[in-house]
């Protein structure tokens, strides 16, 4: 299935919470990605019917969601907020949204269980919600958005709060979805998560569209914007020296007191392929390297600038 | 390397608080609770006000004027004035102490608030104390200041000292009656919102009120049928305060007594709910 | 539809409120029973008790707990999936608004129901105790017509009050001042105002018991005080009824809730 947003706009008063965003997206998941706050709840609820747009359209096969509880039967979701009717049991919750589809009784059930099973949490199904972890809570609310085997899936912050366990079974999970053909959108906002789970991403951040494609083109994008690099080593003044004969190599900040230098530079992946013959043939030891700018915030920033 | 104890171990010094918190408790809460609803409602009650407020000038017109003597009996201004529009105001009071205190301690519970309250040096009394003085914040606007602003106005238009030689006692009964009115009303509000849901605690708190109003009501030919009814409890006192005939038959000090009663359970409601944290021992 | 109800009433079962409705429901039941205990001092004031049932149905039941339960649980129809952000499950369902709407309202409707039912008959019950079962049996039409006036007081109620539920982000306030603001301001106005309130058809429907106790106040008003037809009460709360659980389904339909804590 299709999702189409077209010149999708959000706003709570004066306040922008989606700006104008327009793009398509076909079978296999897709993340949207963006800091706290970015507009991916909102653009995943306008999607889902549960927002009005305030302007634009989004439609799913060329049909408009807003008020159509029809297209419902196609979709999946699980909302990013923990909430529950807490008095239901797991089973209650599934069967009951489940049955909701229009299925008859025993299909439901079966459905309930398999969902349920999916998701690991057939010892759990019959206590109640309030007593559960919060990884329980998050798997059982999958299996409710998962149970009537929907054509569209859309997950909000899937993985918040889930074991590592948990968290393998769950993306490999949204992975097979993807692979089968099912359109699979997932918020999230943490890169690592979701390159683990698709290469295709919208980026957002302040409701605007930053990027919508592969995750390596944007990469590769971003990676001709200066990176910085943090490196804590011994001889420092060697280190220094030798990485400010490369053209790539923007700038130095030397710190001698915490023994440590700040590098930037144009080329990041010509810089961390050099590095290491640098420090063997100098004889350096390096304590610690990092990059302060290898955050999303920073390709955030980069994207912005 | 020692392994530590890790286990929990209690504050044994002396717990020392700040004087005042309960003022910080009291202007935030003013500021948070100040909303469209509450202010619609401060508009609504000040219609009564207006209407007093007519009655003031037009008996200061044609007070003395024999033409008009029916006339001007009724418009007459004395304590029963004060009284009056002080009962009058009884309703919109409570619909503001809901708007107001509804949420005020039971969204603490809910979203476990209480804890951050406790961990600075905040006790009991100041929180209660501050949540308190929200409600007599916006109880005032409604009762206190528009019957205090009658008695001034009063006083400006009558022109000599008459009115004020013979009265002068009524600011201190405004004064009297509005401090029990909100003391009781206000202690119930916060009891309930301690008790129950913010959601729930509006609708509780006008079953607390009215549900003991309709006993007095089946049970009218009994006149102690009316110490059930806070109400009632609180027109009986608010008699004593203007120097007017008591409304009903059963024993003042009884009505204060069951007011006081009224406010004991209030604030053991209040203890028993308000706690941060329980240190098993 | 059935599933709907049904899914409903389970979690109405389940939740705390049921408690708190179960809790309202008994006051009565209690002041009943107190009224039984104290039964010597009510006869030594001319008061016999099992005269009080009319005072009680009326007083108790119309004015009080029909309204508080009706606002208690109405007003929430929308607001309490909104609170707990329960909303978006239902929702993301290919279920119209409308439809879950009106199953919830059915599902609220059976529950304070049975409420109402059992609180009323205990009252009853106890009330006649005095009288023996011979005094229960024959005080059973007034049982069925209370229970036929408050039935309807309720749907008209519940039906109000989720409206206001649908319509205001908090309806508390506003369904507070129309029962026990609005409808006690004008049910003795003369004019025509006291027909924009529930209470005066269902004074209607209860015409004996209104008279007999109303009949202080209504000596002391300077007009003649005229209650509806019992027919044309009857059409007017059913379309009320009506009216109000198709204006609360419509605003649901067009209206975009944002979850509380958005």
């Amino acid at each position: 299935m299709i999702l189409e947003a077209a010149q999708l706009s959000k706003w709570y008063g004066p306040v922008i919470g989606v700006n104008n965003l327009s793009f398509t997206i076909g079978p296999g998941v897709t993340g949207f990605l963006g800091p706290n706050g970015a507009g991916k709840s909102t653009l995943l609820k306008l999607m889902t019917g549960q927002l009005r747009p305030s302007k634009g359209t989004v439609r799913i096969d060329s049909r408009p969601v807003w008020n159509n509880p029809g297209i419902n039967t196609h979709l999946g979701y699980c909302p990013e907020q923990d909430a529950f009717w807490r008095f239901l049991t797991g089973w209650e919750f599934v069967h009951g949204l489940t049955r909701m589809y229009g299925f008859a009784e025993s299909e439901a059930c079966e459905r309930a269980r398999s969902a349920i099973q999916t998701v690991d949490m057939e010892a759990h199904a019959a206590r109640r919600i309030g007593g559960y972890s919060k990884g329980m809570r998050q798997r059982i609310k999958l299996a409710q958005a998962i149970a009537h085997d929907p054509d569209v899936l859309f997950l909000d912050e899937p993985l918040n709060g889930m074991d590592p366990v948990g968290r393998r079974e769950t993306i490999r999970l949204i992975r097979g979805m993807g692979r089968s053909g099912k359109t699979v959108v997932v918020s999230s906002h943490i890169l690592h998560e979701v390159e683990e789970m698709t290469d295709t991403i919208l980026l957002i951040n302040h409701g605007r569209q930053l990027a919508h494609g592969n995750i390596f083109e944007i990469r590769e994008l971003i990676d001709t914007h200066p990176l910085k690099v943090t490196i804590r080593c011994d001889r420092v003044n060697v280190l220094t020296s030798k990485l400010m004969e490369f053209d790539d190599v923007l700038s130095v900040e030397f710190d001698r007191e915490k023994g440590q230098l700040t590098v930037e530079t144009n080329r990041p992946g010509e810089f961390h392929k050099r590095l290491p013959r640098i420090v063997l043939d100098h004889d350096i030891r390096i304590h610690s390297l990092w990059s302060p700018d290898e955050n999303l915030e920073a390709v955030f920033d980069y994207l912005v600038r | 390397m020692p392994i530590y104890d890790q286990a929990y171990k209690p504050w044994e010094g002396a717990f020392v608080t700040k004087p005042g918190t309960w003022w910080v408790i009291a202007r935030t809460g003013v500021r948070t609770v100040w909303q469209k609803w509450l202010i619609l409602l401060l508009i609504f009650s000040s219609f009564p006000f207006a209407v007093r407020a007519v009655q003031i000038y037009l008996n200061s017109r044609i007070g003395g004027d024999s033409q008009f003597e029916s006339i001007a009996k009724q418009l007459e201004i004395h304590g029963g004035f004060f009284e009056g529009f002080l009962k009058g105001q009884g309703f919109m009071l409570v619909l503001v102490l809901v708007i107001a205190g509804a949420g005020l301690i039971a969204r603490d519970r809910e979203s476990r608030a209480l804890s951050l309250y406790f961990s600075r040096p905040v006790e009991f009394r100041d929180y209660v104390g501050g949540k308190f003085l929200i409600l007599a914040f916006y109880a005032g606007l409604i009762t206190l200041v528009p019957a205090l602003l009658l008695f001034v106005i009063q006083l400006f238009l009558t022109g000599d000292a008459s009115f004020f030689r013979e009265f002068y006692w009524i600011p201190f009964s405004i004064l009297g009656a509005f401090a029990v009115s909100v003391a009781v009303l206000g202690g119930m509000m916060l009891a309930v919102s301690a008790a129950a849901g913010s959601r729930s605690a509006a609708v509780v708190f006008f079953a607390v009120l009215w549900f003991p109003e309709i006993i007095r009501n089946i049970l009218s030919r009994i006149p102690a049928a009316g110490y059930f009814s806070v109400g009632a409890n609180l027109r009986q006192i608010l008699s004593v305060f203007f120097g007017t005939e008591r409304p009903y038959d059963f024993s003042t000090a009884g009505a204060a007594g069951a007011l006081a009663v009224y406010l004991g359970i209030s604030l053991a409601v209040l203890r028993l709910r308000i706690r941060p944290t329980e240190v098993i021992r | 539809m059935t599933f709907l109800i049904r899914f409903f009433i389970r979690i109405q079962l389940k939740s705390r409120r049921l408690a708190a409705t179960a809790l309202l429901g008994l006051f009565p039941v209690a002041v009943c029973l107190l009224l039984i205990l104290i039964r010597s001092v009510l006869e030594n004031h001319d008061v016999s008790i099992h005269r009080l049932y009319p005072q009680v149905s009326f007083f108790l039941y119309l004015h009080f707990l029909l309204p508080i339960l009706a606002v208690f649980v109405g007003s929430g129809i929308v607001g309490d999936e909104a609170g707990e952000q329960t909303l978006s499950y239902l929702t993301s369902r290919p279920i119209p608004k409308w439809k879950w709407y009106l199953a919830k309202f059915l599902a609220q409707l059976m529950i304070l129901g049975v409420v109402l039912l059992i609180s009323l008959l205990l009252s009853y019950t106890l009330l006649h105790i005095p009288g023996g079962i011979r005094g229960w049996l024959e005080d059973l039409p007034n049982l069925a017509t209370s229970l036929g006036v408050l039935a309807l007081g309720l749907a008209a109620y519940l039906s109000l009050f989720s409206l206001f539920g649908a319509a205001f982000r908090k309806p508390v306030p506003s369904a507070l001042l129309f029962t026990f603001g609005w409808e006690n301001l004008v049910a003795y106005f003369p004019g025509n105002a006291k027909l924009l309130t529930l209470v005066h058809y269902l004074h209607s429907l209860f015409p004996t018991f209104f008279r007999a106790r109303a009949q202080g106040i209504l000596g002391m008003l300077p007009f003649e005080f005229r209650l509806a037809g019992e027919w044309t009460a009857l059409i007017v709360l059913i379309l009320i009824t009506a009216g109000c659980l198709a204006g609360g389904a419509a605003i649901l339909t067009l209206r975009e809730y944002r979850l509380d804590r958005d």
